[in-house]
């Protein structure tokens, strides 16, 4: 066996495959890592988003995840059963959800919480918890089990107190345990654009406790359904509508609508488009790369293929002899790159693990990925490398034996020849780039490429630093939002006018409703905002500040879409609360937005519709930082207050998670695109000077300096790299409106922005990398031996 | 002949290629002295150390021991940037393969050279003195060898260099067009006063020469001085 190795080995055609392996190891190491590159990228994408399927589903099934929530005011337990009989409803269970304010040691400010029961005495059969540490609230007691992050967050241990505002009441809440739901797997506060475990509280209570905390005994306010697998679900959320309508049901909605599956999916959306569109752009360069590699090898060694074929080799024989060569390559890439998606993939799941709250979240792509990953590479090498040989394969012995024929330019004209203000050398750059338009123009593209991935990269922080901006300079230009438990007369405005440091006050009513259009509605809240608002604005297109319409409703563009409204239509509103009002309301605008499908009127007319008085549901505020603590501790202790939000924290905690999650696939991507533009760059440069090396001897005879032949030679990669600069910010920007279009849902639009600075980071990292590439090259046109160079035949 | 002023003076000149058991003597310590406006001619087999000197005069190669001096300047003490400086200024160089830049026309070709030139000669009137004043717009690829080689010379002679290197300019043309080359050389040189050393297999070619270099083993063997130089087209190839 070792004999047959050792033989094997020893074969001429191998012997020859190593020492090509060996002679030119800067570019095999230059394609190795592009397709490298592509592979990482894969298994890091296809990988994660497979990991984090699989763990969903499993985390789902295991702890029953509903598949129906429906809201309502106040229903009575009985209700339930009626629940439960309809057709496809496997199991139902009703519970009641309230919002709270907690005063946390750890937070100056209010934090907002969303406390659940469960039942007494027992685990809940729907949307269990996973308990990390302690057990479930003790019957009648006014214990909590907290939310994981937040106990993290607040260096929270079973045994400890919380003090909460629960319905206008203070109480001493005590920590009976920790746990993960996998209804909470993504949570953020109403109101709020991404998740801040210091400012956000889920937790669970005893049923009983909560009941009488919120005056709900022998009720619920939020039902659960877990449907059977026949179930209809239009069909069964229509019914449970009907069923809640009488207590104030506010729509139910389907486990596509919860927010943290919306997320989840949508996230998933994300990674599998960049895992779609990122790696065929690797291997799409990597088997460019490697056509030029084997086509100048091949060119090179075109009399020994002839040698070969007079010989007695068969051409498939001679093409298998560079699929090899192709093959080690690939096989370097292909190892490399499993090795660093692997390693990436851990990162990507320890990143998505802080973010999302899994019990736990492990990188396991299952073996199938790295199939995928080293087929898809094969099959570039394989591409790259027939198109390189079939030329040559196909010339007759004698004909390959022959010397080619020199380099024939008059096939493109007399290109610049009466350009007198050119020197010959950028006469030699022009001509070379349009005698070999193919190869010229897939450099270009190459490059590009590298700095299109960058682009791309750059314009997921670009989009969510607009989306912040917009949100927290032009719209949002409150210091506080404040939201009341139960909607309040506007006295309440008077008085938090009142409290010193509070600068000036603007109310807001919010109300839930169901808006339709045709057969297409939503569940949908309104929010009624003032004329001449200053604190809270809705903005037009192109960021001025608009009021909403006196009369009618002014819909988002994201909602009208969704519905299908335009404006002058006229919708049907539902109002869900209250009065539960019905009515026509013609569209008098349609303003962009970001987050959500937000919908609003004139708050004096929306509280003239839904016809209970004057009352407001919240108020926005500006307020002299100087006095925060003071308010907050007002806040904290007024019962009207549920919640309060502040802008800055928001702000803060927005860019924070953004730079922790973004800036690990940036620094990714741009390290990827860097490596696709060096190997392009430094391929084409080696290439270039191996097929050129004649002609720069030539020059250096004639008494060119080392620089001036390196004007001539690299100044050709000089003026690709100047061309692909424009493509590649093209192709970036197009990459990007892709990407975004791809991420944006009905829950949040991407803008697709890209800022000049990151146009020009990526401009700056091509150049940096086509500099490094060229200062090697320069290099070996410094030490090119003339005599053997001018000795050599073409 | 010696009271021609000195071009190079060569002595001592040896060169080794590789080391060990791979140790190549090139060159075995060559003594010569070149006058200005002289034709030389240097014969000898293959690997007989005259393309070896030819490539150190040249400046395209260092010597392993002894001196060259050029104009009275020690050339084996220049450093490479002063090396391609003096090849720019003083050398032309013409090769067996012609070694044209095939992206470009034969007038620019000669133009390559004149731009970096102090006092060239214009690339039309060089190409004109080698007969090819009709071709001047073709590439490479759209002349014939012997046009080729033409161009060559004229790309060599355009800048009116003080030596003019020719290593088998007619290694790959057939007799008759070889001998249309070498009357161009001859033409031109004569014309500018170029000091010329010529490396060739072809003992045909010697009566050119003023004088004729035999080289065998690294050394000058034999030398032989013609009384006059005879005309291209009455020699025989």
């Amino acid at each position: 066996m070792i004999r047959f190795a050792a033989m094997q080995m020893f074969r001429p055609l191998n012997r020859k495959l190593l020492r090509d392996i060996i002679g030119m190891w800067g570019q095999v190491i230059a394609v190795s890592l592009v397709v490298a590159c592509g592979v990482a990228v894969f298994v890091m994408m296809n990988g994660t988003l497979a990991s984090l399927q699989n763990t969903l589903a499993a985390y789902y099934d295991r702890y029953a995840m509903a598949d129906v929530w429906a809201p309502a005011r106040r229903a009575p337990l009985q209700t339930l059963d009626t629940l439960s009989k309809i057709e496809g409803v496997r199991s139902v269970e009703g519970r009641i959800s309230a919002a709270g304010v907690l005063d946390m040691p750890l937070e100056a400010e209010p934090v907002k919480a969303r406390i659940i029961s469960v039942p007494d005495g027992k685990a809940p059969a729907i949307n269990r918890l996973y308990m990390k540490a302690g057990q479930l609230p003790a019957r009648g007691l006014e214990q909590v089990v907290v939310a994981d992050d937040f106990a993290e967050a607040h260096r929270l241990r079973i045994g400890d107190k919380v003090s909460a505002t629960l319905y206008g009441v203070r109480r001493e809440l005590t920590v009976s345990g920790i746990a993960l739901a996998p209804e909470f797997i993504y949570s953020i506060a109403p109101g709020e654009m991404i998740p801040n475990a210091r400012r956000y509280a889920i937790m669970w209570m005893g049923y009983e406790a909560l009941a009488h905390a919120y005056n709900m005994d022998g009720a619920f306010n939020e039902a659960v359904l877990l449907l059977g697998p026949t179930a209809r679900v239009p069909d069964v959320l229509g019914r449970v509508d009907t069923i809640l309508d009488s207590f104030g049901g506010v729509g139910a909605y389907h486990r596509d609508d919860q927010l943290s599956d919306e997320f989840l999916q949508s996230e998933f959306t994300t990674l599998g488009t960049l895992g779609g569109m990122l790696p065929p752009i690797f291997l799409g360069v990597a088997a460019f790369l490697l056509n030029m590699v084997i086509t100048r090898i091949v060119e090179h060694e075109r009399e020994q293929i002839g040698l070969m074929k007079a010989f007695g080799y068969t051409s498939n024989a001679i093409v298998w002899h560079y699929l090899r060569f192709a093959g080690v390559i690939v096989g370097l890439g292909v190892l490399a790159g499993c090795y660093m998606g692997y390693s990436m993939g851990g990162g990507m799941a320890s990143i998505y693990q802080d973010f999302y709250k899994f019990p736990e979240l492990k990188f396991a792509p299952g073996s199938l990925i790295y199939v995928k990953a080293a087929g898809f590479a094969v099959l570039a090498a394989v591409l790259g490398v027939l198109l390189a040989v079939r030329k040559t394969i196909s010339l007759q012995p004698a004909v390959a034996m022959a010397p080619p024929a020199p380099t024939d330019y008059s096939k493109i004209g007399r290109i610049a020849a009466n350009a007198r203000w050119m020197d010959q050398g950028l006469r030699l750059i022009v001509r070379h780039i349009v005698r070999w338009p193919g190869r010229s123009a897939f450099t270009c593209l190459g490059v590009a490429m590298g700095m299109a991935i960058m682009i791309g990269a750059q314009s997921s922080r670009d989009a969510m630093n607009r989306m912040i901006d917009m949100q927290f300079e032009l719209v949002s230009r409150q210091d506080l939002t404040v939201v009341f438990t139960e909607k309040q007369n506007p006295a309440v405005l008077h008085e938090l006018a009142a409290i010193r440091g509070v600068l000036a006050s603007e109310p807001f009513l919010a109300a839930s409703a169901t808006i339709s259009y045709g057969h297409k509605s939503r569940h949908q809240g309104i929010t009624g905002v003032m004329q001449n608002a200053q604190l809270n604005v809705l903005l037009d297109q192109t960021d001025r500040v608009v009021n909403p319409a006196p009369r009618g409703i002014t819909l988002s563009a994201s909602l009208a879409d969704a519905i299908g409204a335009d404006l002058g239509d006229t919708v049907h509103v539902r109002f869900r609360e209250g009065e539960r009002k019905e009515v026509s309301q013609l569209v008098q605008k349609i303003v962009p937005t970001y987050l959500g499908t937000p919908a609003y009127m004139d708050v004096s007319a929306m509280q003239e519709i839904m016809q209970e008085g004057d009352r407001i549901s919240g108020a926005y505020l500006m307020v002299d930082t100087r006095w925060l603590d003071e308010i907050y501790s007002l806040l904290k202790d007024m019962p009207a207050v549920a919640a309060v939000s502040t802008n800055q924290t928001s702000r803060h905690s927005m860019k924070e998670t953004m730079d922790e999650t973004m800036g690990t696939m940036t620094f990714f991507n741009s390290v990827f695109a860097s490596l696709i533009a060096i190997g392009v760059v430094f391929s084409g440069a080696r290439i270039s000077f191996y097929e050129r090396q004649r002609e720069i001897a030539s020059l250096r005879v004639l008494g060119f300096t080392v620089a001036e032949v390196n004007a001539v030679l690299l100044g050709e990669l000089a003026v690709l790299t100047f061309l692909a600069l424009p493509l590649g910010a093209f192709i970036g920007y197009q990459l990007a409106l892709t990407i975004n279009t791809e991420m944006s849902s009905e829950l949040f639009r991407v803008p697709t922005v890209v800022s000049n600075w990151s146009f020009a980071y990526a401009a700056s990292m091509i150049l940096i990398a086509s500099i490094l590439s060229a200062a090697v090259i320069a290099q070996q046109v410094k030490k090119l031996d003339l005599v053997i160079a001018l000795k050599t035949r073409e | 002949m010696l009271t021609r002023a000195i071009c190079f003076d060569v002595s001592g000149l040896t060169k080794v290629y590789g080391m060990g058991t791979a140790e190549v003597r090139a060159l075995r310590g060559v003594d010569v002295t070149i006058g200005e406006g002289e034709l030389i001619v240097l014969l000898g087999p293959s690997g007989s150390g005259k393309s070896t000197l030819l490539n150190i005069l040249g400046g395209l190669d260092s010597p392993t021991d002894g001196t060259v001096f050029f104009h009275g300047e020690n050339m084996t003490a220049m450093t490479d940037r002063q090396l391609t400086r003096f090849r720019r200024e003083n050398i032309g160089f013409v090769f067996q393969n012609y070694n044209l830049m095939p992206g470009l026309t034969a007038r620019e070709n000669v133009e390559l050279v004149t731009e970096i030139a102090t006092d060239p000669l214009p690339a039309d009137e060089a190409l004109d003195l080698v007969g090819l004043g009709e071709r001047v717009n073709h590439f490479p690829s759209e002349l014939s060898g012997g046009e080729q080689q033409r161009v060559a010379i004229a790309r060599a002679i355009a800048k009116r260099p003080a030596v003019l290197f020719c290593d088998e300019p007619t290694g790959a043309l057939d007799s008759k067009t070889s001998i249309k080359v070498l009357g161009a050389l001859n033409r031109v040189t004569k014309e500018m006063g170029t000091t010329m050393l010529m490396v060739t297999h072809h003992q045909g070619i010697a009566p050119l020469a003023d004088r004729v270099l035999h080289f065998r083993d690294g050394r000058i063997e034999k030398e032989i001085v013609n009384s006059e130089r005879a005309a291209p087209e009455d020699i025989r190839l």
